[in-house]
């Protein structure tokens, strides 16, 4: 049928089915900027303007749109002519993926059409139907109040988002401390997003930079404020199939028969797979470097489940809904085995063995379901222990949390022209999944190209080879191009998640109140497959023992088998879970001891120029390598925040909330630590050549997730080459075309990608001065230095970028200027922070109410500060959401309660506290430009600095994650 | 196939009861909620978005009418509008789902937990309500209503009505969550008449979160004919443990329920007494 709609201003007629949702008919119709979320319309990603109405164009009928006037981003602004939304996107850093940006600015357009001035509590207001994963919402809320300026003809300033001091002006490490620099030090309760920016405080280095060090705009900004087709689901190809998966409702079942004739006899139906239809290659999912660890315990379609969500059959269709009925055609006759959900259970004598495949090599335990005992320690036990005058223990616990992109996981193949595998997925590990792939399917990896657009975040999620296998078995099957996106539900049951942990602490102090030995006993639950099991728990058991480093320490772990949905990679990898157990164990000691408990932490954190004790005996799936913290900035971040806090007028002082003596307020911190890349293991490689014009193109394998690595690395081989950062022209990363790179995890890409742009970039200098003393300016290369997009004399003669383009490809000694670069590192230099929380604890309903969230980073030279900044925000949340509200639980029959954002709560922007940035900068000599990493750190500090804060306000610690009402209120009353 | 073949738009409400008769049918409007799935298990929509009454809103000083087509976020744009329904609808409920979910569908997806708040309120003032069975028309109060769950789920709703809230009369409310914009573990609204001799000559209240069905309705008889003071309200709301059965799940134990039941509702009548005190 045909509706009548005025589309972005302009007269339409659309061929619409009776049950299509308007978004559907939209990317039809070529607007891509509207996105699919999830299938409830709680994510917000499909908004669109019903005259002039934010609605969710996925609850919505296209007919029902029949007679009206739908706008979208495209209807706003384009790449070549934004409008002042797009363009305060642009300048305030409020793009990072940039998936939902364009529900966020059409949002804000319906309400500046109504209320041109309006105040940010309703800018937050109007995004509350947008969840935002990445930004904290601070961003998106400046550049809203600032567009809103400038629409309204204000004078607007140049946006200045940072404060930097160079060098850190002596008052900031001693009293008396000058709180102005601060906004008052008590964070007030209205500078959420107006007046507080992040502040620097930088080593003198910084000063003779050019880009790097400094906010430069994102280099996929614009393209992500216009919502340009740019991610994964972007594409249109002709015949293309839509894939859907039958997933298991058991927790623990063998098929005992499998029947899919009446699916293929669908109409529409191209292809069912069982496992009767695919070859049985055992696997391990996690998008790890070669050889992956074992076991290998997954194949891509098996005759086994093991959670409720587990793979059972897959189907190609022409439509979604063909594709969707014909998994109900599917009868699966299954034998229903004994399940098991506690890995405590899951390791008695008795309990069901989740995996009994004979073929499976690497399980430590299966008849217990053990499947990793991880044992490292160094130090002289007997010595250490001898010293301690006080022994504590401390069990804790930590929960499932799923990554949530807000963008799902999605994968396009097809054959082209040449019969090779195309596949274009939403991935954080391209090279991986080219190799790990090609067994699977049947082909060599030469026949296999991986492309990854952008991505509308991944946290983890997607650093996993979870669907690529199936999609392309779909297309073999069909010889057909093939798009498979899970559901909302789908990512809850059948995707990844972080590990829930059980953290036993033993830990003993001298007399004079020293750290000298400490034990860290993990039982793991890897849910019903090993993937990131092993490698999780070692980065657990090293962060757990690092920050405070006895002499003796002592890591064991048991990685178990259950039946819960598997967990994976996800931001932090590891360190979350470790360092709620440890901050909040050496929080309880310090009180036990009578002592101050920030003194009694900065007096046993680590140091610069220790060792790490931990390094050695523990890597990440194989044994370690001798590090030492060569920069540190800890003690600063420690000073600066609570002073920033105003800590010392808070903290053990018995506050209420006037005339509500049942609101008590409470002030916590905690120290973080965590690891830059991994040592010994990552490698990125970047590519640069010059053009004709002098720009450069820069190539790399690396994978921006939103978080702002292609402008990173772009600003690296701009500061290197002496020219502005849009004379470099990035493209990442497609197997066939960038350098091989491990992939976007373990806060690696600014090291050591970063380090590979760094080594191209300088390569390419050299070729570039040599080119111009020996052909242009005839003197030696140590005259010449690169600046301004020339090369310059030291007598000032010089030639311009272009000039030296044009000349060494057309005239002289003809060559490409270019270079390939490769890096990896044996150190992985920690960032260190000082995360601060308060809150208000309502001692009737145990509800915590979380007021204001602080984060003093050191993260060596923040190369783009801005973006820097963005991650330190929406980590911060993420570590929120974490500790307060986002749980994955289960029923009795190990079926998901979580499956929507209702169920599973994320933040919204009418909920935010207070979130602020200082970064406090060290210059580390292994990192280009003196980088760190920033990406993971903000996910460790928020839970054990509100476990502090709820201490300090009722006198409890919690030991368990997350701080529910109910948790909160028993701790009070029991 | 589990998707609607047939989509209507009547014009007229007699057009709309009659298609309405045919099986598998939806009456639809908004559909923020409704169409929260990726298929949709009826053969024939029926759109109401385009019969006039039922997308009026009519306000006077006594109250106002709403039809039920009308979306929940118009409802916001009465100044009148009691306070408790303006967080109930603003508080949980995230703006691009009340653009578009309608009076119809907030009352048919009533167990939605981002609706309990809605609920209660609606309850506690105990609104009215208005449909057509048969082409005639008929009036309850929600409360009367939801006792008999199943037929109200069939009920081709024309409008509510939500009176204002005069002088003598209050409304409060109050919910447990995990954070400020999360669904409520449990919720509570009250509404308090006061007399000229300033007692309590009805009171209402809704819960919830505290049994099997989305919304328990009750009276505190104790507070009828005494002040309303909080010497009173405390004495009062110790009833409130046996009139609730809560079940536990992941967001709250049975006993954490039942304990927040009586906060919340202690909570929500002295948010009324500070309205009758002018606080």
């Amino acid at each position: 049928m045909n509706i009548n709609v005025t589309l972005n201003n302009e007269k339409r007629t659309l061929d619409v089915q009776p049950h299509e949702r308007l978004l559907r008919v939209l990317r039809r119709a070529g607007c891509y900027s509207v996105k699919f979320g999830d299938e409830h319309g709680l994510t917000g990603s499909d908004t669109v303007l019903l005259d002039g109405i934010p609605v969710n164009s996925g609850n919505l009928l296209a007919v029902q749109a029949d007679g009206h006037a739908v706008l979208t981003l495209e209807g706003i602004g384009s790449s070549r002519n934004l409008h002042q939304l797009q363009e305060a996107f642009i300048e305030t850093g409020a793009i990072q993926s940039g998936y939902n940006t364009p529900a966020q600015i059409l949002c804000a357009y319906a309400l500046l059409q109504q209320n041109p001035n309006p105040t940010e509590a309703e800018v937050r207001e109007a995004l509350s139907g947008v969840l935002d994963r990445e930004t904290g919402y601070i961003k998106p809320v400046q550049a809203i109040l600032r567009a809103a300026a400038v629409l309204r003809g204000e004078d607007v300033p140049p946006y200045e988002p940072l404060q930097r001091a160079i060098p850190a002006p002596p008052e900031l490490f001693g009293a008396p401390f000058d709180d102005s620099l601060f906004g008052g030090g008590d964070g007030g309760g209205d500078v959420q997003t107006r007046t507080r920016a992040a502040i620097i405080v930088s080593p003198p280095e910084v000063e003779a930079l050019k880009t790097v060090g400094k906010s430069e705009p994102k280099v996929d900004a614009v393209k992500l404020a216009a919502g340009k087709p740019v991610y994964t689901d972007d594409i249109e190809m002709p015949g293309m199939l839509h894939a859907a998966l039958l997933t298991s409702p058991h927790a623990h079942a063998r098929i005992k028969h499998i029947d899919t004739r009446a699916a293929k006899a669908l109409p529409g139906v191209h292809a069912v797979l069982t496992y009767q239809d695919v070859p049985r290659v055992h696997y391990a999912s996690g998008g790890q470097t070669y050889p992956n660890p074992k076991p290998y315990d997954q194949v891509s379609l098996d005759n086994k489940v093991r959670h409720v969500g587990d793979r059972v059959a897959v189907v190609a269709a022409e439509t979604p809904e063909i594709a969707r009925e014909a998994l109900k055609l599917i009868e699966v006759d299954y034998e229903v085995l004994p399940a098991v959900f506690d890995p405590l259970e899951a390791m008695a004598d008795g309990a069901p063995v989740i995996h009994d495949d004979p073929n499976v090599d690497g399980i430590f335990d299966a008849a217990h379901n053990i499947v990793h005992r991880i044992h490292a320690d160094v130090g002289d036990p007997n010595a250490q222990w001898a010293l301690a005058a006080r022994v504590f223990e401390g069990e804790y616990k930590v929960h499932q949390v799923q990554q949530a992109s807000i963008e799902p996981h999605v994968t396009v193949t097809w054959w082209d022209e040449d019969d090779r595998m195309n596949i274009r997925t939403s991935t954080q590990v391209p090279f991986h999944v080219r190799r790990m792939v090609a067994p699977l399917i049947g082909l060599p990896v030469k026949k296999i190209r991986v492309i990854k657009p952008r991505i509308g975040g991944g946290f983890g999620g997607k650093q996993e080879m979870l669907i690529e296998d199936l999609c392309a078995h779909l297309t073999i099957a069909t010889g057909r191009p093939v798009r498979f996106e899970y559901t909302r539900e789908q990512e809850f049951t059948s995707a990844r998640s972080r590990h829930p942990q059980i953290l036993r602490f033993k830990t003993g102090v001298s007399a004079d109140g020293k750290i000298v030995a400490a034990e860290l006993h993990i039982i793991a639950n890897t849910g019903s497959y090993g993937t990131h099991g092993l490698t999780v728990q070692m980065v657990s058991g090293f962060r757990g023992l690092s920050t405070y480093n006895a002499p003796y320490s002592k890591f064991t772990c048991d990685v178990v088998y259950t039946n819960i949905p598997t967990p994976g990679a996800y931001r932090g990898y590891g360190a979350p879970q470790a360092l709620f157990a440890l901050e909040v164990h050496i929080e309880e000691i310090a009180v036990a001891l009578g002592l101050d408990v920030v003194e009694f932490k900065r007096r046993n954190a680590i140091k610069q120029g220790d060792p790490l004790m931990m390094a050695v005996a523990l890597g990440e799936g194989r044994e370690g390598m001798p590090q030492v913290v060569t920069t540190c900035a800890l003690p600063e971040c420690i000073d600066i925040g609570a002073r920033a806090m105003g800590w010392y007028s808070k903290r053990g002082q018995d506050r209420s909330v006037p005339g509500k003596p049942h609101l008590k307020k409470g002030i916590g911190m905690a120290l973080a630590m965590h690891g830059t890349g991994i040592a010994g293991l990552d490698m990125g490689a970047a590519s640069i050549k010059m053009n004709d014009d002098g720009s450069f193109n820069l190539l790399f394998g690396a994978t921006d997730l939103g978080t702002g690595a292609d402008t990173v690395l772009a600003q690296i081989a701009a500061e290197t080459l002496g020219v502005p950062l849009n004379d470099i022209i990035v493209y990442a990363s497609d197997t066939d075309f960038t350098p091989f790179d491990t992939g976007a995890y373990a806060s690696s890409t600014t090291y050591i990608s970063g380090g590979a742009v760094l080594k191209a970039s300088e390569d390419v200098r050299a070729q570039i001065l040599d080119h111009v003393a020996k052909h242009m300016l005839h003197c030696s290369p140590d005259d010449l230095e690169l600046e301004d997009r020339k090369v310059v004399h030291r007598d000032g003669r010089s030639v311009t970028m272009e000039q030296v383009g044009l000349h060494s490809l057309h005239q002289a000694d003809q060559k490409q200027i270019m270079a390939t670069a490769s890096h990896m590192s044996e150190l992985s230099p920690p960032p260190f922070a000082a995360q601060f929380a308060e809150v208000t604890v309502d001692t009737q309903t145990g509800q915590v109410t979380v007021d204001r969230l602080l984060m003093a980073v050191d993260c060596g030279i923040a190369i783009n500060p801005i973006t820097a900044a963005g991650q330190v925000e929406g980590g911060m949340v993420q570590a929120l959401g974490y500790a307060h509200c986002e749980e994955m639980v289960y029923d009795e029959n190990g079926k998901s309660l979580a499956t929507d954002f209702s169920t599973y709560h994320i933040y919204r922007s009418t909920e935010m506290p207070q979130l602020e940035v200082i970064f406090v900068e060290t210059y580390e000599p292994s990192g280009p430009y003196g980088a760190k990493a920033v990406a993971e750190i903000p996910k460790d500090g928020v839970a054990p600095a509100m476990s502090s804060a709820i201490y300090d306000a009722i006198g409890v610690h919690l030991r368990e994650i997350p701080f529910t009402p109910e948790k909160v209120w028993r701790a009070i009353y029991q | 196939m589990a998707n609607p073949k047939t989509y209507l738009r009547p014009t007229t409400l007699d057009q709309a009861s009659e298609l309405a008769q045919q099986p598998d049918s939806l009456l639809l409007a908004g559909g923020a909620l409704a169409l929260g799935t990726l298929d949709l298990p009826y053969t024939t929509v029926i759109d109401l978005q385009a019969i006039p009454e039922l997308n009026r809103l009519e306000m006077d000083e006594g109250g106002v009418t709403v039809g039920s087509a009308v979306k929940l976020e118009q409802l916001l744009g009465w100044d009148q509008l009691p306070e408790v329904f303006r967080q109930a609808l603003t508080r949980a409920l995230p703006a691009n789902v009340r653009t578009n979910l309608s009076i119809l569908e907030s009352l048919r997806e009533r167990r939605h937990p981002m609706l309990r708040e809605w609920l209660a309120a609606i309850t506690a003032h105990d609104i009215g309500v208005e449909w057509l069975k048969d082409g005639q028309r008929d009036w309850e109060s929600i409360a009367g209503l939801l006792v008999h769950a199943d037929e109200f789920d069939h009920l081709f709703i024309t409008s509510i009505d939500i009176p204002a809230v005069p002088q003598r009369q209050a409304l409060g409310s109050a919910f447990v969550a995990r954070t400020p914009a999360d669904v409520p573990i449990v919720n509570a609204a009250v509404y308090v008449y006061l007399n000229e001799e300033n007692t309590v000559e009805s009171m209402f209240g809704a819960l919830c979160g505290v049994s099997t069905d989305p919304v328990l309705a009750f009276t505190l008889e104790t507070l009828i004919g005494n002040p309303l003071d909080a010497a009173n309200i405390a004495s009062a709301v110790k009833a409130v443990a046996t009139l609730v059965d809560p079940v536990s799940d992941y967001l709250g134990s049975a006993e954490y329920r039942r304990e927040m039941a009586r906060v919340c509702v202690e909570r929500a009548l002295t948010e009324c007494l500070e309205q009758f005190s002018g606080e």
